[in-house]
């Protein structure tokens, strides 16, 4: 049976649109939404007309029947250039710093359990085999440079499963999906 | 033209262009979601993403799991959460097209 997390996919990848769920509601207007800002992100088509008027002043310019434009820049002076390179400098940094991704921060509400470890990369390779002997087939993934596994348990839990997991400090998760991301402990 | 052409013109013409109240709407509704979506895109970036691969490639949730890594239980939970978190960064935006007018 279809709960709502799957009307909601279903609509919002556009797979069924007459749903009258209200959660097919809302994830159509979400797609509706995000496909409307993909368009408006689309650089915009040359508009023809001004290319065209472009081309023929330029022709008319090349051919003497127009003036051509005038410079009005002047020269700065060299203490006046060099500071602004370095107004220019100082703002592209700024920029850049802005614009770097901020950290992301998951909640312990969303179902990913978080340990700490000196070594989490290793701690990692060693839950997964441990989770293999006990017959359970745990990927390795990483996020954001944090080592982490998931692993879909067997229901019910088998006991050396529980037991490797205890013996780490793993609460067994709720609907036998384990997530877990392992941060490195500050010595 | 009969009276009867003339209204049905009027009224398929007001079905086809939107009236100025509308596009004000619209207007306002878009430039809400932005807002949202930005927010949402700066503090839940993997969420916003996989909700708008959902939207933009017609991704299955194989297809997603083996974009992510992740197992299929994990990947269920995750596109559980990118709605849980949707419904949150989105609220302004859901209020303005569901509650109001």
């Amino acid at each position: 049976m279809r709960d709502e997390d799957d009307i909601w996919f279903d609509s919002l990848a556009g797979v069924k649109n007459d749903d009258p769920e209200r959660a097919a509601t809302a994830a159509r207007a979400v797609r509706a939404a995000i496909l409307t800002r993909i368009a408006a992100e689309q650089p915009p088509v040359v508009d023809q007309s001004a290319r065209r008027e472009s081309e023929l002043i330029a022709r008319a310019r090349a051919e003497g029947l127009l003036p051509a434009p005038r410079t009005t820049y002047r020269r700065l002076p060299a203490y006046l250039a060099a500071a602004a390179i370095a107004g220019l400098a100082v703002t592209v940094s700024l920029q850049m710093r802005h614009e770097s991704p901020a950290p992301v921060i998951r909640a312990s509400h969303s179902g990913i359990v978080r340990i700490r470890d000196e070594r989490p990369k290793e701690l990692q390779q060693q839950l997964i085999r441990e989770l293999a002997s006990a017959g359970v087939k745990a990927r390795g993934y990483e996020s954001f440079g944090r080592p982490g596994i998931d692993a879909d348990l067997p229901t019910p839990l088998p006991s050396e499963v529980r037991e490797i997991l205890a013996h780490h400090g793993i609460t067994p998760p709720q609907d036998n999906v384990l997530q877990l991301e392992i941060d490195t402990s500050t010595p | 033209m009969t009276p009867e052409t003339q209204a049905r013109v009027a009224e398929l013409s007001a079905e086809q262009v939107p009236a100025a109240d509308d596009a004000v709407k619209q207007g306002q509704l878009s430039a809400c979601f932005d807002r949202c979506w930005d927010k949402f895109m700066e503090s839940s970036p993997e969420h916003a993403l996989v909700i708008s691969w959902i939207a933009e490639d017609n991704l299955t949730h194989e297809q997603i799991a083996a974009l992510l890594g992740r197992s299929p239980g994990a990947t269920r939970e995750f596109i559980s959460q990118c709605r849980k978190r949707a419904r949150i960064h989105l609220a302004d935006w859901y209020a303005l097209a569901f509650l109001e007018g």
